[in-house]
């Protein structure tokens, strides 16, 4: 009788079945001239296949730099000190640089606040994201070309085949917008990761581009991490949601159940802080958010929370499972 | 000296040295190294008259030797030992270099930032006076303005300085543009302030490291103006030393072989000038990198 | 009209207009917006980019000049004053920028900046400023250590409670507060909002509030007014105008801004695409975007009464 080896290509397969992001207690050290700190402590969360995950957090909440230690993007001075990163079930923090270039780009991509920071200011959009479709897929000019129209129109530009001759100048800041995302659609990543995509935007244009966005990223069976401080946008889009602050994850799991009965008192205090419908006083969280300059003793929020006990300041809380979610409270 | 005064005295000696290492560990190493150099060329400058023979004695037998131990860089075609011509000139050109730049600075920078404010005519009006300065090749315009008032060490000062307050000019100008929208600009204009308060306050502070760098570039420009004037023959003249001078005059001698007569001076040049651009830069790159 | 001329309002604008040249065109960053500020009131003006909205605070406050209309505060005319005979006025009318870090002057330590409006009360001198200064401070719940610290160095919502208390130095009649909650995280804007209604409170003071977030603009104002393309589209009492808006544009904006309504949105509201830059048309400024748009709108549109006190610039509104 003969054995059978083992499939290759089903043993990756296996390998993908799983979350298609896994970061796992990721922690990072800042030397800057006034001395050391500890911008991210303990982020844990996943990104699981065709999802939108939503990651809240308020200034000092670590959720930009996490975004950058996903694409090994980290500024100067700033270090990555334990946790691990998978993509697709590899470390991304143990590839060499030649096989991250390869994910980056192709397999995740990323669309910061500013469209401009996105956009090269001295090519036509159109070309810009024709060149992502021809090197993603070798197709030809003319078939790029046309897929660019398709994405611009897709994310909402009038008039896209017109338009696609333009400059980013050429576009207010909302179209700019529009044509970044569109141009981080056409690689087809895996996963599109946006930071305050719709941040500093009108309101009235802000909802119409992140349910294009949606769209298209349902359309593609891809994965959406949205990373924004306005719990509204959260609410409207995503299917998941990661509350951070002060460089740990304080809840994470369903949106709705979340937002709508969280665990965490800070997630508790800050979707009130959003729900306001009557005049007179505001709800507010007191004081402000802690410097980092050294690992949390206890609870991050302790200082702050108003239904904190001893035992808070005195160790800190682990992300356990409870209640359909993950929340990282003593008194939950 | 009592026990306590001396502990006192070991203290602010402790103190200094803390404040002193502080510093040094601030400042970047370019910086550091350029300002080694030009603070050892100053000592020399100095303390010229101590260190060198006199620069104007003639030693008829020894024209053209070679460098010795006698004569540190030779002798030039008139006897002249170099080395001590080289650092008497040091004293020339520093100096020159110096006040030129504080004077057009002190001229420059208020008239920009003044510009800058204040807008309309009186900006259009300066800009233009400050264009059709620097529309000529610095150099003829030197040539012309010496060729009007005489070219004697105070008036090489003036028309340096004229040549060069355009650029402060320019420079505070442009440096004031973005700082005069800015939200405390506003506030202040809220809280009444008037223009020279807001200018003496808030504005003309924040132009201080890109004055320094300027102030730095503009020395250096001014030794090589000077010497440019004094190859050509405007400029400073014999006996006086004076780098350019003395370059102009050994330029015959490097065809035939004596080539010290004017490496030495062009070296000083070079050198000074190198050490005032590495001080520029790095205080352009500080601020450049500051968010 | 929309500015009855009653002798007790503390700011009236009338017919103001602010054009900027840009790129050859004219831009009417402000065109013809007229409204009076009661004293003792919070009057909110509401508006995205491109509204106008920032340019009018400052047109209050004499710090860009206009370019037709009139000004008026506590009774006088103040847009044809120059400025030297101005600036003894300046102690009456203050403003707070929105964000507190480019505020203050980076080199200089809060407690000089202090200074600055400090010498705007009349009897100030300069012994007393360090002791005025801490109980400034202290009247917005700092710890006066905070004086002696550079800008860089305090958080953001710190620092804008330090602006605030600041620009209240010299007790003004009027603070025109531009986009105040906007720099800061939201779970701090309500310590700002708090803040205000209570020097409201303790000083008499009216509150010009310019803002684009309506939960801060609904939870402090008594009368709003909507801005939009350089013209107020709506006014009138906060309550009528934000719960029931008459304007396509507040309609759409309410719609696109509310939280509680994001997660019930039927989208009837929704305004199309987005602010063209196309220059002033004479009709209805948001022809292009309103979803109830006609041939009619074509046509110059002014502001009619709706019901007491509420104005709106579209024929087709209705209570």
């Amino acid at each position: 009788m003969t054995s059978v080896a083992p499939d290759p290509v089903r043993a990756t397969d296996d390998a993908r079945d799983g979350d298609l992001l896994v970061v796992d207690r990721l922690a990072a050290r800042a030397r800057t001239r006034q001395g050391e700190t500890f911008p991210l402590q303990d982020i844990t969360f996943t990104v699981p296949r065709n999802a939108i995950v939503g990651v809240v957090g308020e200034s000092g909440s670590g959720k930009s730099l996490t975004t950058a230690a996903i694409l090994g993007l980290l500024p100067a001075g700033v270090a990555l000190t334990s946790g691990t990163i998978l993509f697709e079930g590899r470390d991304l923090l143990t590839l060499p640089e030649r096989q991250l270039r390869a994910i980056r780009g192709a397999k995740i991509s990323i669309v910061f606040q500013n469209p401009r920071a996105s956009l090269n200011p001295v090519i036509s959009v159109g070309k810009q994201i024709a060149e992502v479709t021809r090197v993603h897929t070798g197709a030809g000019k003319r078939e790029a070309w046309e897929h660019a129209v398709e994405l611009l129109d897709g994310m909402g530009i009038r008039n896209a085949r017109r338009r696609a001759d333009d400059y980013p100048h050429q576009y207010s800041g909302g179209m700019a917008q529009r044509a970044a995302l569109a141009r981080a659609l056409a690689c087809s990543p895996r996963l599109l990761i946006a930071d305050e995509p719709t941040t500093g935007l009108d309101a009235t244009v802000q909802e119409d581009v992140l349910e294009l966005l949606v769209t298209r990223i349902r359309e593609r069976d891809a994965s959406l991490l949205l990373i924004s401080h306005d719990i509204g946008v959260i609410a409207a889009t995503c299917d998941e949601v990661v509350v951070m602050y002060a460089g740990t994850v304080l809840e994470s799991g369903p949106a709705g159940p979340i937002l709508e009965g969280a665990l965490s008192p800070y997630t508790a205090a800050l979707v009130a802080c959003f729900d306001v419908t009557e005049s007179g006083r505001m709800r507010a969280i007191p004081g402000s958010t802690p410097v980092l300059t050294h690992a949390h003793a206890g609870c991050p929020f302790a200082s702050r929370c108003e239904v904190a006990e001893p035992v808070c300041a005195d160790s800190v809380p682990a992300l356990e499972e409870k209640g359909g979610r993950r929340v990282a409270c003593h008194l939950r | 000296m009592s026990t306590s005064s001396a502990r006192e005295t070991a203290s602010v000696a402790a103190a200094v040295r803390e404040r002193a290492g502080r510093w040094r560990r601030g400042t970047p190493t370019g910086r550091l190294v350029a300002l080694g150099v030009l603070f050892a060329i100053v000592v020399l400058a100095i303390f010229a008259p101590l260190i060198g023979s006199d620069p104007e004695a003639v030693d008829s037998f020894g024209e053209l030797e070679a460098p010795s131990g006698a004569h540190f860089f030779g002798t030039d075609q008139f006897g002249l030992d170099v080395f001590s011509r080289v650092i008497h000139a040091a004293r020339i050109d520093l100096t020159v270099a110096v006040l030129a730049s504080l004077l057009a600075l002190v001229v420059g920078m208020p008239l920009g930032a003044l510009a800058a404010y204040r807008r309309g005519w009186f900006d259009q009006v300066t800009m233009r006076i400050a264009e059709s300065f620097q529309a000529f090749p610095a150099l003829l315009l030197a040539m012309g303005v010496a060729a009007a008032l005489g070219s004697s060490l105070r008036n090489l000062v003036f028309i340096i300085a004229i040549v060069n307050a355009p650029v402060y000019f320019r420079l505070t100008r442009n440096a004031v543009i973005p700082l005069r929208d800015s939200d405390y600009v506003i506030m202040a204009r809220a809280a009444g302030r008037s223009t020279r308060q807001i200018l003496f306050g808030h504005i003309l502070p924040n132009v201080r490291e890109v004055a320094i760098a300027q102030f730095s570039v503009n020395c250096a420009w001014a030794i090589q103006i000077l010497a440019g004037l004094s190859f050509i023959g405007i400029g400073v003249r014999l006996p006086t030393a004076e780098w350019g001078l003395m370059v102009r005059l050994g330029t015959d001698y490097i065809v035939t072989g004596e080539w010290w007569v004017s490496v030495f001076p062009g070296l000083a040049i070079i050198v000074v000038v190198l050490a005032l651009n590495e001080i520029a830069d790095s205080f352009r790159r500080e601020v450049s990198l500051r968010p | 009209m929309s500015s009855p001329l009653s002798g007790t309002a503390l700011l009236e604008v009338e017919e103001a207009e602010k054009t900027f040249p840009a790129d050859g065109a004219t831009v009417r960053a402000v065109d013809g917006v007229s409204l009076s500020v009661e004293p003792g009131e919070i009057f909110g003006v509401v508006g995205e980019s491109g509204s106008g909205k920032s340019t009018l605070a400052r047109l209050v406050l004499k710090l860009t000049p206009l370019t037709a209309g009139r000004i008026s505060f506590d009774g006088e005319r103040i847009d044809e004053l120059p400025e030297k005979r101005f600036r003894e006025r300046r102690r009456d009318m203050q403003i707070v920028l929105q964000d507190p870090l480019a505020s203050f002057d980076p080199r200089w330590k809060i407690t000089r900046s202090m200074g600055e409006f400090l010498q705007l009360r009349s009897g100030f001198t300069k012994a007393t400023a360090a002791q005025e200064a801490v109980a400034a401070a202290a009247s917005v719940g700092l710890d006066p250590a905070i004086l002696d610290r550079y800008p860089a160095q305090v958080s953001g919502g710190q620092l804008q409670r330090l602006s605030i208390a600041r620009s209240l130095a010299s007790n003004p009649k009027l603070l025109v507060v531009d986009e105040p909650t906007s720099s800061l995280d939201v779970s701090i804007r309500g310590q700002i909002v708090n803040l205000l209604l209570d020097e409201r409170e303790a000083r008499q003071l009216t509150i010009v509030l310019i803002s684009h977030d309506l939960s801060v603009v609904r939870a402090m104002s008594d009368r709003v007014a909507v801005m939009y393309r350089g013209q107020i589209v709506e006014i009138g009492p906060a309550a009528d105008v934000l719960e029931r808006p008459a304007h396509p544009y507040t309609r759409g904006l309410l719609e696109a801004t509310s939280f509680a309504r994001r997660k019930a949105a039927t989208g009837s509201a929704r305004l199309r695409g987005e602010l063209a830059d196309d220059e002033a048309c004479t009709g209805c400024r948001l022809l292009d975007r309103c979803p109830l748009a006609e041939e009619r709108c074509r046509e110059t549109q002014s502001l009619r009464p709706l019901t007491e006190g509420h104005e709106v610039r579209c024929w087709k509104a209705t209570a």
